[in-house]
């Protein structure tokens, strides 16, 4: 005798009808031929996004602000009726509300990044590089953290943050020192959807909520971002180099009940294919940390990153372009005039590598200036010959925005 | 679920390779929908290509904050339910229930399915219309009686009763096939 429940279980697992091939293909077909008809009948004209459109004037942005988490709630209240879908209510408290009770994180993250280099660079064709982070909610607005790959690591312990690239160059910087980019929002945890709400009214990305049954039965928040690339990339040099110069994708999982943030995987979009670049792969909250986590012992050979000073003769430094800058970095170089050098690579001191690597080098060529992205200082293409006869073609990137208004290298060796 | 997620955002670009991997990885789980709604192959043929086409066609303007999976169970459940008002003929009568089901294995049949499927089908046929319905769409559909009961815009009460005499009937003609 079949029980109710077997007659149950039995139509769930085993009623199931399958498409012939012939079917399968012929209906493919139809498919694929309905989509391509589709790209063909829209406007061939690309039409600027409304975003944007809203996101210039400032009249409209406080509006577009209210729009976007009204449009938030209809889109899971409105979207499919006849699914489970997240009310508004809960969709605003977990939008506005930070998750109370929250004392301490650990996330474990991997991204394609190198890593000596900084935290925000990414790149579609490297390596997973494991990221550690430790976030102390000690009650003040920056709380405790310390952000950590093999190759680098900040702490803030409160009141400053340090950087540390190791083995010896180290930067010290306040409350707000940026040194950590994209991962900072991330780190609080407590405000993540917060920022990402933040970044929708002033980038115009698009967020969408769904309710989900998640692997282990329970109830989820899936929350998807999609992002567009921020700046200008008439020269596309720092496009894909940072989340944020790149279109992706966000998707975030919370626990709908506890509203804690569980996973996050980032995909940037190419022209061929969607590259995952960064994903949680663990996430620990109210655990103890250790609180030398949140101190730094630096080494005691420490070379000091530090911010350019007034020279002497600074104005004859202020004048140089990007390019002359350039050439005269690459000439001090070749020159082996570390005196020279040092002004335009503001360090408390040369490191003896950097000797070695860069000393007596022979310039090939210094190029035009550009611009790419958001990079407020500019980038200029080079090509160098090293002692050993490798060549070396790269852009260096320079910036003039500190105090001696003077340009210095900062990045692209 | 990201993979959904993932596929959704590729298909609104005007990936290829994501709407035949949405159109494969949903195509038997709707066809089967449609079937225990239809039990017509034919007809369920018909919704289910119905579907995807308007699907295909929808991506620039695809703004789904929802699973994609009960998005599309969605629209089979409405269009089959169209077919169902459209055709007066209402729930297929034994007869004609067994002939198609007993058709389907044929050597140029467009649905396939296992003898244990078609013999659940057979039986799902032989219900009455609004219980057959409710079984579909409890069991094959994933929607709760809630959900249901608004798409018949009737009470969960109402639903839960048809569920259970549907089920019971099952039971019944499922029993009295193994006591042949």
């Amino acid at each position: 005798m079949r029980s109710k429940d077997n007659v149950e279980e039995a139509i769930k697992k085993n009623l199931s009808f399958t498409a012939s091939a012939e079917l399968h293909d012929r209906m493919l077909d139809d498919v694929l031929n309905a989509q391509e008809k589709s790209k063909k009948t829209k406007s061939a004209a690309t039409r600027p996004r409304i975003g944007r459109i809203i996101m210039k004037s400032s009249i409209t942005k406080l509006a577009a602000a209210a729009v976007i988490i009204i449009a938030i709630a209809l889109a899971t209240v409105f979207m499919n009726k006849s699914i489970p879908t997240v009310s508004a209510q809960e969709v605003l408290a977990l939008a506005t509300k930070a998750v109370s009770n929250l004392r301490s994180v650990y996330i474990k993250t991997e991204i394609r990044t190198i890593a000596r280099d900084n935290f925000e660079l990414i790149g579609l064709d490297y390596d997973f590089v494991p990221n550690e982070m430790w976030k102390e909610f000690d009650g003040t607005p920056q709380g405790k953290w310390r952000i950590e790959k093999s190759g680098r690591v900040v702490v803030m312990d409160g009141e400053s943050s340090l950087l540390l690239i190791r083995p010896n160059h180290a930067a010290a910087g306040g409350i707000n020192t940026g040194f950590v980019g994209w991962l900072k929002p991330l780190l609080d945890v407590d405000k993540v959807l917060d920022s990402e709400i933040k970044l929708a009214q002033e980038q115009g990305s698009e967020l969408l909520l769904t309710h989900q049954i998640g692997l282990d039965g329970k109830d989820k928040l899936l929350v998807s971002v999609e992002a567009f690339a921020q700046g200008d990339f008439t020269n596309d040099w720092l496009k894909n180099k940072s989340i944020s110069a790149s279109d992706n994708l966000r998707i975030y999982t919370f626990d709908a009940e506890t509203k804690l943030l569980e996973t996050l995987e980032v995909y940037v979009h190419t022209d061929g294919e969607d590259v995952m670049v960064l994903q949680i792969t663990d996430i620990e909250y109210n655990t103890e940390i250790d609180p030398t986590l949140f101190a730094l012992e630096l080494p005691e050979d420490v070379i000091w990153l530090e911010r350019p000073k007034e020279l002497p003769d600074n104005e004859k430094y202020q004048q140089m372009g990007p390019r002359e800058m350039t050439q005269a970095f690459f000439q001090a170089c070749a020159d082996e005039n570390w005196d020279e050098f040092i002004k335009f690579w503001p360090t408390s001191a040369v490191d003896q590598r950097l000797k070695d690597y860069l000393g007596g080098i022979e310039i090939i060529s210094v190029g035009d200036p550009f611009k790419s992205g958001r990079y407020p200082g500019w980038f200029v293409p080079y090509q160098i010959k090293f002692k050993n006869g490798s060549i070396k073609k790269m852009n260096l990137a320079v910036r003039n925005d500190n105090p001696a208004k003077r340009y210095v290298v900062d990045g692209g060796i | 679920m990201i993979e959904d997620e993932l596929l959704k955002w590729r298909f609104k670009r005007g990936s290829k390779d994501a709407l035949q991997r949405i159109y494969e990885k949903y195509l038997n789980h709707l066809l089967t929908l449609a079937m225990a709604l239809l039990n017509d192959a034919g007809r369920a043929e018909d919704v289910v290509h119905d579907v995807f086409v308007s699907f295909a066609g929808s991506a620039k303007d695809f703004k789904l904050g929802g699973n994609l999976k009960s998005y599309l169970t969605t629209c089979v459940i409405n269009r089959a339910r169209d077919q169902i008002r459209a055709n007066r003929r209402g729930p297929m009568q034994l007869e004609t229930a067994e002939s198609v089901s007993s058709n389907l294995n044929g050597p140029d049949q467009a649905i396939v399915c296992s003898e244990e499927s078609q013999r659940l089908n057979c039986a799902i046929a032989q219900l009455p219309d609004e219980q057959r319905q409710v079984i579909a769409l409890r069991l094959k559909g994933e929607l709760t009686f809630s959900q249901i009961a608004k798409l018949h815009n009737v009470s969960i009460n109402t639903i839960q009763g048809r569920y259970r005499y549907g089920l019971n009937k099952l039971r019944s003609v499922l029993n009295g096939e193994v006591e042949k």
